[in-house]
């Protein structure tokens, strides 16, 4: 047998194993999408502190330019005309800070002493690292078009350039704080400098590394990369042109770029190359902004290395509650598998079948005991049964041998002479049934009798046996006499109130003179040669077997040459259709009437087969009895 | 078969309805029995609802009249439909049961 339970035990591991993921996965979706959060604004949060830092760091590196630079600002004005002091001053500059990779100061056009350029510049030579000074302004350097010396020209204010590569001077990339000299009217007639390169900026700043791919940016005002390196393809470049080449890859940069440029302080997020990225920015005190960019998969990378080791713990849990589920569902349905074959065993009859041995007190116990009370139940119902059955299958081979005895007990050598031609048929309801008939040929006396014994079934059948026996042997010469000896034998002993309707009769063949006695029987029916019928009804006696000392009357009719007579019991009137309509005297004396052509045999049946085709599919529901005797001479 | 057993100024009235054959005679002889049973009876059957008696039906009323005629009692059927009494009167019974 295939074991059912494995298929169950496995559907059941299966489906708790698919709610166990479920829960699993959703309880991660929920955690890591909380802790996601949590992670990256803590992240925001450390990178806004670095942004600080990082821009304090780089600013107090600028202001200590900007201080050597405004401190010398007064020996200039002081010194103005003394050229070879103002060489001193930018030497100084250049030497006292270790930031500064040059220094110049830079006279309006024709200011000095008449000198078109005029424009002492030290700086440190890139191969030697001397301080080298030199005259700055030639036609090949005319700085007077150079934006570190225009702006502070123009506007009057101090402030830094945009990056640039110094060809004339230190030929470094670098940027230049420059502060202006002013004369008692208020215009600018020289432009002190410091050099600060890029490459240094870069040093200091790129030192700042959060994140595997953070990337820290600062820029000019007006956006131009500050710490790149003179190899680095970002030199030169700006933030926006490096938007534009970028743009297609990103969303979110644009509005970032303007936030940032207009001078806010902002934590934000975008896309780049299909990484998500969040940036934190700031301005410095000179415009510069600085930016700390961080890439959101080096936040996650370590919370994702914790889920890796999470699902596989849970993937091995699983796997322990799918084994643990299966083995125990297993264990507890096995006894399910006995059970079922016990079921078999008892359907072919085993009630003695072993049942498992539960020792919990459960649900199984329970199948157990319920299983164990049918099996004795249905022991028990089927030995009844069994019992029953044989009663019955006696009884039916009891009823069966009672039914011949009876059929035997009735005569079926039917008279069929030139004079006289007599038949009978008896159809029972059931097996055994109370009709009766009989006939005996003396000489030339018939003696017949039909009779019907109230009831039916084996008790109607006895007292059938007893009347009919009677009716065989009592033939006086006297037919009163007959009946009445007839009666007293059914009315000694009757304590159960039988009684016997019963025509009994005797023809003369000789004469066709018939004597009979009605006792509480149907009419019989008399039917001329010429097809006439009618009932003969005589006065009323009463049935036999209920008082024995009632006188009982007899009649006499004269049967005419090729006359006949029909007896019948009420099963013949009385049948009945489903529709509880009874076949009726009318339609029988009609047939019988309508029958004078045919023998008695076929007369008999024909009555028969008109009461069926009546009744139709009714069952029979009483015992028929009919007897014609057509009388010749 | 119904019967409805009333009593009333020292009679009891037995009223039948419906079919009395083969399949409710035993049922109809259960619910007699009260009849059988009285001390004094002086019974008065309404035959007029009464539809049809098998042979087994008018066994019963025999045992009736005799349980009643052992205690000097009274028995009478009533109002009896003609086809009914047909039965009664050919088997005779009309000679030991009152019928009016």
């Amino acid at each position: 047998m295939k074991p059912a339970s494995k298929s169950f035990s496995l559907r059941l591991s299966l489906k708790l194993l698919t709610a166990t993921s479920i829960l699993f996965l959703v309880a991660l979706l929920a955690v890591s999408v909380l802790s996601y959060r949590e992670i990256v604004r803590e992240s925001q949060k450390s990178s806004l502190n670095l942004l600080d830092a990082n821009i304090r760091e780089v600013e107090s590196v600028l202001r200590e330019v900007e201080l050597s630079v405004e401190n010398e600002a007064w020996l200039v004005r002081e010194n103005s005309l003394d050229e070879e002091y103002l060489y001193h001053i930018t030497e100084r500059i250049v030497s006292e800070s270790p930031y500064i990779v040059g220094s110049a100061i830079a006279f309006s056009r024709d200011h000095f002493k008449g000198r078109h350029y005029f424009s002492p510049y030290s700086y440190v030579e890139r191969d030697t690292e001397r301080i080298v000074s030199r005259q700055l302004g030639t036609d090949d350097y005319d700085y007077f078009s150079m934006g570190w010396f225009t702006e502070p020209f123009n506007t009057g204010k101090a402030g830094w350039c945009e990056p640039y590569v110094d060809l004339g001077g230190g030929d470094y990339r670098m940027t230049t704080y420059s502060w202006p000299l002013k004369d008692a009217s208020g215009k600018v007639y020289a432009v002190i400098t410091a050099d600060v390169t890029l490459d240094w900026l870069s040093e200091t700043v790129n030192d700042v590394q959060a994140y595997e791919h953070s990337l820290v940016i600062l820029c000019s005002r007006q956006g131009s990369y500050l710490n790149v390196s003179e190899s680095d393809s970002l030199a030169g470049e700006t933030v926006y042109s490096y938007f534009q080449k970028n743009e297609r890859n990103s969303s979110g940069v644009s509005e970032i770029l303007k936030s940032m440029m207009a001078g806010e302080k902002e934590a934000n997020v975008y896309v780049m190359d299909n990484h998500l990225c969040y940036v934190v920015y700031g301005s410095l005190h000179n415009g510069w902004k600085m930016s700390i960019h961080t890439e959101i998969r080096d936040v996650l990378g370590h919370i994702r290395n914790l889920n890796r080791f999470v699902i596989l713990i849970a993937v091995l849990g699983l796997m322990l509650i799918f084994l643990v589920c299966y083995l125990l569902v297993k264990s507890q349905t096995g006894p399910l598998v006995i059970f079922s074959n016990s079921a078999k065993r008892i359907a072919t009859g085993d009630f003695g079948s072993e049942l498992p041995d539960i020792k919990s007190e459960d649900e199984i116990r329970q199948l157990r005991d319920s299983f164990e009370y049918m099996q004795n139940n249905l022991q028990n119902y089927i030995g009844e049964l069994k019992q029953t059955t044989a009663a019955n299958e006696r009884l039916e081979s009891e009823l069966n041998i009672a039914e011949r005895i009876q059929k035997a007990m009735l005569p079926v050598n039917f008279p069929q002479t030139d004079r006289i031609d007599l038949y009978a048929l008896l159809r029972p309801a059931r097996e055994v049934g109370g009709d009766l008939y009989d006939f005996k040929l003396n000489g030339n006396l018939l003696y017949f009798s039909v009779g019907d014994v109230s009831g039916k079934g084996v008790p109607a059948s006895l007292y059938m046996a007893l009347t009919r026996m009677a009716c065989h042997l009592i033939h006086d010469q006297d037919l009163k006499s007959s009946v009445q000896k007839i009666n007293s034998n059914l009315c000694e002993n009757n304590s159960e109130f039988f009684f016997v309707t019963l025509l009994f009769g005797r023809l003369n063949l000789d004469t066709g003179e018939l004597i009979f006695c009605n006792a509480g029987h149907n009419p019989f029916i008399l039917v001329s040669p010429d097809g006439k019928a009618e009932f003969v009804r005589p006065r009323p006696n009463l049935a036999l077997g209920l008082d024995s000392s009632f006188p009982y009357e007899v009649e006499t009719v004269t049967l005419q040459k090729g006359g006949r007579i029909i007896l019948y019991t009420d099963g013949v009137n009385e049948a009945e259709k489903k529709d509880g309509s009874q076949y009726g005297n009318d339609r029988l004396l009609q047939w019988a009437g309508s029958s004078s052509g045919l023998d008695s045999r076929e007369a008999s049946d024909g009555l028969l087969e008109d009461i069926r085709s009546f009744v139709d599919e009714n069952p029979q529901n009483d015992d028929i009895t009919i007897m014609t005797i057509t009388y010749f001479k | 078969m119904d019967l409805q057993i009333t009593t009333g100024e020292g009679k009891t009235f037995a009223t039948l309805k419906g079919r009395l054959d083969t399949t409710n005679a035993s049922q109809f002889q259960q619910d007699m029995a009260p009849l059988m049973e009285l001390e004094h009876p002086d019974i008065e059957i309404d035959c007029s609802d009464m539809e049809y008696t098998s042979s087994q039906g008018l066994r019963l009323f025999l045992m009736l009249q005799k349980a009643v005629s052992l205690k000097n009692g009274n028995m009478v059927m009533k109002n009896m439909r003609p086809e009914v009494k047909e039965v009664f009167d050919i088997t005779g019974f009309s000679n030991i049961i009152k019928i009016q």
